[in-house]
């Protein structure tokens, strides 16, 4: 086994002075680079302590996430009417599809607003959307879930949007494919 | 110099005493799986961007289904594996389902990144957002922290004795979170649609889309098990490394304790 290290000397290494050296026969505290090994893994073990207390206190605040908006995700568009005076005027989330029925089909839009008619299990509420452009997949029959509230606790009181996020189905099919939507008020519609 | 007590039996003194030890990072095993990940995925890729169509609705944004659902389940199965081995590291205390535990684990991270990372990519263009706080995104951000958690705990309790004990306990009580996050999109109302493909009932995608995400379902599988048999190898390796670096500060102490024998004799005849 090879020994390094230069605290050691051979026969044929002779002092300044040309004495042989003393040689030491007490047991060896361990080398500087022993204990520099030895305090990188300590600090090492701190800085793993700091991100584990970091990721302790990130699941922290994604369970009262979780407990909080997220199992709450949307109301229908039903419920929101159901729930109005409750909700006031505060803000929540508000799912429906956009409707296509003769009398609701009033997508107007221009540079500033959107209006147009939100519709879920029989119920279609009034929307007026201001915001950034709406993502690319809005139009009619498409389910969405809109962020905003209600104007006032008027029955007729329109919902006040000011994000739209389209609530995408699970269902995959190729293009081209005959485009059956299983909505009432959007039956079919050829693309 | 001292060894890491680790708490456990060293693999060759339990039961697989016997059975050779890995001496490198790959086995035949491994190659072998490798060379069948990387055929899969290559036909995944010819699969899901050439001959797959694009989706009626999303265009070519569907696309990133074949990678983000083959992705969330090895990431299920990944953390499924951990919380099973950590079970056997509580019942059988051996060093080697300690380190499939860990090893699973780090791969699980990794393919959870990829799973976040592609539906975020999928997110803006199709919801209109990189990110929102709905019960499926939040429980699986949680399950991501929950196991770099983990791992940080492997770090910071490295070299305790009673490191394989807690961290067991830590992994299959991060793992409950794969069933919640599986179930998420139907005990609570989210943004994230529901199951695609169903294993009873019908799927909601079919012919060549259907054939593309099976493939990469299956290339993301071998591409687990091929992970996992590398990473387990390199972590059995680096703990032999605290083994044979005990071995060899024993057998330097002794050369220089001969050395040191032969020396004074002349050295002090010389001195006087």
């Amino acid at each position: 086994m090879a020994v390094s290290g230069d605290d050691r000397v051979g026969l044929d290494q002779l002092d300044a002075d040309g004495e042989p050296p003393e040689f030491d026969l007490t047991p060896r505290e361990p080398r500087p680079s022993d204990s520099g090994a030895r305090g990188g893994r300590n600090r090492r073990r701190w800085i793993a302590a700091v991100v584990l207390l970091v990721v302790v206190a990130a699941a922290a605040f994604l369970v009262t996430k979780a407990l909080g908006s997220a199992t709450d995700y949307f109301y229908q568009a039903d419920q929101a009417v159901a729930h109005r005076s409750d909700l006031g005027t505060q803000r929540f989330r508000v799912q429906g599809t956009v409707a296509n029925t003769p009398s609701a089909a009033k997508l107007t839009e221009n540079s500033q607003k959107i209006e147009f008619q939100l519709a879920a299990n029989g119920v279609t509420v009034p929307v007026i959307y201001t915001g950034s452009d709406p993502p690319a997949l809005f139009a009619r029959c498409e389910p969405v879930v809109i962020v905003g509230h209600w104007q006032s606790k008027a029955d007729d009181a329109p919902f006040i949007g000011t994000q739209i996020i389209i609530k995408h189905t699970e269902s995959y099919t190729a293009e081209h494919a005959d485009r059956m939507k299983s909505d009432p008020e959007c039956r079919v519609t050829p693309s | 110099m001292t060894s890491i007590d680790t708490g456990l039996r060293a693999a060759p003194k339990t039961v697989d005493a016997p059975t050779p030890a890995p001496i490198g990072t790959g086995s035949r095993g491994s190659r072998i799986l490798g060379v069948i990940t990387l055929a899969l995925t290559g036909l995944g890729v010819l699969y899901g961007l050439v001959i797959s169509p694009p989706d009626a609705n999303q265009s070519n944004a569907a696309r990133l289904l074949y990678i983000h659902v083959p992705s969330a389940i090895v990431a299920y199965v990944a953390f499924g594996v951990t919380a099973f081995a950590s079970i056997m590291v509580l019942w059988k205390k051996t060093e080697t389902w300690d380190l499939i535990a860990a090893s699973s684990a780090e791969i699980g991270i990794v393919f959870t990144m990829v799973c976040l990372a592609t539906g975020m990519l999928w997110g803006r263009p199709i919801w209109g957002v990189f990110w929102t706080w709905d019960a499926r995104l939040t429980t699986t951000a949680l399950l991501l922290v929950l196991f770099v958690g983990y791992v940080a705990l492997r770090r910071a309790l490295a070299g305790n004795p009673n490191r394989a004990k807690w961290c067991a306990i830590a992994g299959i009580f991060a793992a409950i979170d794969v069933p919640i996050v599986h179930e998420s999109t139907t005990w609570w109302v989210t943004l994230h649609q529901g199951q695609t493909v169903r294993l009873l009932g019908e799927s909601q995608i079919g012919g060549t889309m259907l054939f593309s995400l099976l493939i990469m379902m299956v290339a993301g599988m071998c591409g687990y098990v091929w992970m996992l048999i590398i990473r387990f190898r390199v972590a059995f390796l680096a703990e032999r490394v605290d083994e044979t670096a005990f071995d060899a500060a024993i057998a330097e102490r002794r050369s220089e304790a001969e050395k040191s024998r032969a020396v004074p004799t002349i050295a002090t005849s010389e001195a006087q």
